[in-house]
């Protein structure tokens, strides 16, 4: 049994001490960056990049990969209790794990969410350990056409998201998306409104929209609405999912764990799509899809598995190929080389300690996770109680110091101001942020690979229906499109929609 | 209360809102080069989402004007004040920042977001904003080492 | 009114003199900022890490490295123009930024030229085009005569409009008479990755992240677009032994002060960084990474700004390459 001798070599290299105290100062760091709103991996690991210096190799991969699944965890909590998404991928946590704290199901919720990654995390690294290296091979087969496909089955998904007015929902995906262009065109170069501010030049980043359009809109229509100056959210209700949660959650939690696995395979980076895609399937399964919005569990512990299997086999294509899919493992990749490792396919055979003993210890952490998470909620919840009043200027200055982290710019902390009065303006509007959120994040990938699908098939579209793969995707977004339209969703949707 | 047949304020100003964006975006994309269909140039994708978004948003409005349901006046759907507060605050921590340092400028923006309520309670507020001043140089100035002045320069 | 702001401008040029003067002698007396245009983890932020470290033992003060990435290091660079020449703002910067751009974008928010002085180049990394390791195409010359075979039916990845690697490509159909298709990518991995995947038939990237995929036995490595090989890769061939001499493209990094610093920071920080580059710990650090550690005079490093510059300019009205 090969496996078992990786495995071997794993548990050695991960159970020494300093490595055991490392996966620790990892997952806890992470788990508060990811509470605190707005401060992400991203701009941490970039931060403590330096300090790796002095550690050994092994320590540095097994710190830093902590602080970005220990991220995962903890954006979920602050998600659900503020409805502040610090992390693209919970866009989705906010829109049913908020509407359950409303109802003082908090702590279910958080539970759950917590419950979910560590199951989708494990069996996520299983999957790593077992098959990392054919799945990084099949997934270079998804080339620009698939991914084009895969973002219109996103965008369609987007639409889903949506509780109230379908019109709505399409044209906020469409702003979402114009928004997603602002900055330097990848294929020609070119700036596209940008103004001539050089801070745009890059584009807007994920958590200035974020943290205005859900955190400071958030705030302001709250304080709108204040007038005893209790908390807004509070009610406390039981701490642990009831029997019927685990009941409604563990399908959800293993379909998303299978559809993020996959999803964070691909080498263009498409774990982000993991949530939403899992989403949109919960509520289509779902007998009552109304619940949907209203604080459905299903619809906190599909996307939060889906996120967390997504984070661990995002690690395949750096560990496997030696090519970073997203910010975070371009990060990875840069302490490798500080540590003298040069990050290539090599790597799994010339240094087989580092990677058996990072996928040990991604488990250790994982379970590390669970156990700081759950007794933690106890004390989140508590949070709760805290006097409004007193809680909003410290959301503002976390959304402030979130945001300018991330570039260290105060144009971002500036630009974050007008969303967030823009973001005022759709809640007035009863225009939902959510699938403008996702299509921003697709907004940019759709195009640049439906151009560069374009351009190698020399102008011609057929690519789109003659690749498999790509014609599978689309038909499956055409069906969503189709049971859309049904009478059973249509239903449901003027239901949703005469209520408010 | 439902009255007379006027259309719904939140719609119509849904429907110029996405028209407006949509319009902006063609205005301003005009220039950018359209290519071909092997080429596509930088203008062709922004030129299609917002024609997209141009026709959405006069859906939208056509729609509100047909369907019109209660009387929303626009008066009574927006506030100024905790807008005003809130994005004030921000506006002045981000400005001031470079020159008051972390800690004073947290105690202002504190102070100012906390006059969006009515009945805001000075010290209360002060407290607030010298325990959330300090413990954000402790963390991000000095804990996560975050390039930002943390006292007056 | 016009008087009393000249004799302003006279006080503020005789007061910066002096301390300018007076700065020369015990300089450097406070901690120093290098500014590198990349986020942490890249190529550019590994030698600008080391230079810091090694920099702050030969000056005696903390060298700080403040990473400033963002639009293709245009904000970096005007950060750097504009900043006090004092000698405490120093930046590592790179052929793109120095000598491609300038040649690119009409609009650039900095003159190459003026508003930096050169201190000097400190390292480079050549590129190297790479294809399939199962494809047929095994080494330069064929890959040309496959091109003129079928003109335009050949696809080359780069990573990104007006990169170097981008540059280097049209270089190549240029010196060879050959057309290959231009596919832009954002950044290295997706590139290497759509040739690994098969999308286009050719790559053109650095050393540093085309090694590792050569040497795993993946991807196949044509030419080194250096005049002599590399030990990372003794299997490559380098431009004159694949028959194309002219085939030279070296991303190369250096460091350079603000406008109007004192000639004697510039001499002193160049002697100092020359001890550096000549250590043997230097090029032992950035071997395996496929980076050349250079070493030159100021005036050396001028002169490589301009002729690159010059020869880059060449080739993108050559190719018509525009950022458009």
């Amino acid at each position: 049994m090969e496996l078992l001798d990786h495995l071997a070599i794993g548990l050695q290299a991960a159970f020494t001490l300093n490595n055991l105290l490392y996966c620790f100062v990892g997952v806890t760091l992470g788990t508060l960056v990811g509470v605190l709103p707005g401060l992400g991996p991203v701009a941490t690991i970039a931060m403590l990049l330096p300090i790796t210096y002095g550690l050994t190799p092994s320590a540095a991969l097994i710190m830093l990969s902590g602080i970005y699944y220990g991220a995962q965890y903890g954006g979920s909590t602050t998600a659900i209790l503020v409805n502040l998404p610090g992390e693209s991928s919970s866009v989705v946590t906010c829109l049913d794990g908020h509407a359950m704290a409303r109802k003082g199901r908090a702590g279910a919720a958080l539970a759950i969410a917590a419950i979910g990654s560590f199951v989708a995390g494990s069996l996520a690294i299983l999957l790593l350990a077992a098959a990392a290296t054919p799945l990084a091979e099949a997934a270079l087969k998804f080339g620009p056409a698939e991914y084009f496909s895969l973002m219109l089955l996103g965008l369609v998904a987007a639409i889903v998201l949506a509780q109230g007015d379908v019109l709505k929902a399409i044209a906020m995906t469409l702003l979402g998306l114009l928004l997603g262009l602002v900055g330097t065109d990848v294929n020609s170069g070119v700036e596209r409104f940008t103004f001539g501010i050089p801070e745009l030049s890059d584009g807007i980043s994920f958590v200035v929209i974020s943290m205005g359009i859900f955190g400071i809109a958030e705030i302001i229509a709250n304080l709108e609405r204040d007038h005893g100056g209790k908390a807004q959210v509070a009610r406390v209700g039981s701490l642990m999912p009831s029997r019927d949660d685990y009941r409604r959650s563990w399908k959800p939690i293993l379909r998303g764990t299978g559809l993020g696995s996959l999803l964070g395979i691909l080498p263009g980076g498409g774990a982000m799509l993991g949530s939403f895609a899992s989403y949109m399937i919960e509520k289509r399964l779902a007998r009552e899809p109304e619940r949907f919005g209203q604080g459905a569990i299903e619809g906190v512990a599909g996307p939060e598995s889906a996120n967390n299997a997504g984070a661990q086999t995002s690690f395949i294509p750096m560990l496997v190929l030696g090519l970073p899919s997203n910010a975070v493992m371009a990060l990875m990749a840069g302490a490798m080389m500080i540590h003298g490792i040069v990050p290539g396919p090599q790597v799994i055979d010339e240094r087989p300690e580092l990677f058996w003993g990072l996928i040990v210890s991604m488990w250790l952490g994982n379970l590390l996770l669970l156990v700081l998470n759950l007794p933690l909620v106890g004390i989140w919840v508590r949070l709760l109680a805290v006097p409004y009043r007193l809680l909003y200027p410290s959301i503002l200055l976390f959304c402030c110091i979130g945001v300018y982290s991330v570039n260290n710019s105060l144009f971002d902390v500036l630009l974050t101001v007008a969303f967030g009065l823009l973001g005022y303006l759709f809640i007035k509007l009863r225009c939902e942020p959510a699938p403008l959120l996702l299509g921003y994040l697709l907004g940019p990938l759709m195009e640049e690979n439906l151009r560069r699908a374009m351009l190698l098939s020399r102008g011609d579209p057929t690519v789109f229906f003659t690749r498999p793969l790509s014609l599978t995707l689309l038909i499956v977004t055409a069906l969503v499109v189709l049971l859309m339209c049904s009478p059973r969703l249509r239903a449901t949707r003027q239901v949703a929609f005469s209520e408010d | 209360m439902r009255t007379r047949l006027i259309p719904d304020a939140r719609e119509l100003l849904a429907g110029l809102l996405f028209l407006g964006f949509g319009l902006a975006g063609l205005l301003i994309g005009r220039d950018y080069a359209s290519g071909t269909a092997m080429r596509m140039g930088a203008g062709y994708f922004p030129w299609l989402v917002s024609l997209a978004l141009c026709v959405l948003g006069a859906v939208l409005l056509v729609r509100g004007l047909a369907s019109s349901r209660e009387r929303v006046a626009l008066g009574e759907l927006f506030q100024a004040r905790p807008g005003l507060s809130i994005g004030g605050s921000v506006v002045a921590f981000a400005l001031l920042l470079p020159s008051l340092g972390l800690a004073l400028s947290t105690l202002l923006m504190t102070l100012l977001s906390g006059l969006a309520r009515r009945r805001a309670h000075l010290g209360e507020l002060t407290v607030l904003g010298c325990v959330l001043g300090l413990f954000s140089v402790a963390v991000f100035a000095w804990g996560l080492g975050l390039n930002l002045p943390a006292w007056p320069v | 009114m016009k008087l009393a702001r000249s004799v302003t401008f006279a006080l503020a040029a005789l007061a910066l003199g002096i301390t300018g003067l007076a700065q020369a002698d015990n300089y450097p007396s406070r901690p120093l900022t290098l500014v590198v245009p990349f986020p942490p983890g890249g190529a550019a932020d590994t030698i600008g890490r080391y230079y810091a470290e090694q920099l702050s033992t030969s000056l005696g003060q903390p060298v700080v490295v403040d990473n400033k990435p963002g639009a293709g290091t245009a904000i970096a660079a005007e950060a750097v123009a504009k900043a006090k020449p004092d000698g405490y703002t120093l930046s590592l910067a790179t052929a793109g930024q120095l000598a491609i751009l300038p040649n690119l974008q009409k609009d650039l928010r900095y003159d190459p030229v003026k508003d930096f002085v050169p201190v000097a180049v400190v390292a480079s990394v050549p590129n190297v085009v790479a294809v399939q390791a199962s494809s047929k195409i095994d080494s330069l010359p064929a890959l040309i005569a496959e091109a003129k075979a079928r003109p335009g039916a050949l696809s080359y990845s780069s990573c990104g409009n007006g990169t170097l690697c981008h540059l280097s490509g049209e270089l190549l159909k240029h010196l060879s008479g050959t057309d290959l298709l231009h596919v832009p990518y954002k950044g290295s991995a997706p590139a290497v990755t759509g040739l690994l995947g098969g999308e286009v038939d050719v790559a053109v990237d650095t050393l540093t992240v085309l090694a590792p995929q050569i040497q795993a036995g993946k991807l196949k490595g044509l030419v080194l677009t250096s005049a002599e090989r590399s030990p990372l890769l003794p299997g490559v061939p380098s431009a004159t032994e694949a028959g194309l001499p002219g085939f030279v493209a070296s991303g190369w990094f250096g460091i350079v002060l603000p406008k109007g610093a004192a000639p004697e920071l510039v001499e002193k920080l160049s002697g100092a960084i020359g001890v550096i580059a000549r250590s043997p710990q230097t090029a032992e650090r950035f071997a395996q990474n496929g980076i050349s550690v250079e070493q030159g005079t100021p005036a050396g490093f001028a002169e490589l700004i301009a002729e690159d510059g010059k020869r880059w300019g060449e080739v993108i009205e050559a190719g018509k390459i525009t950022l458009e």
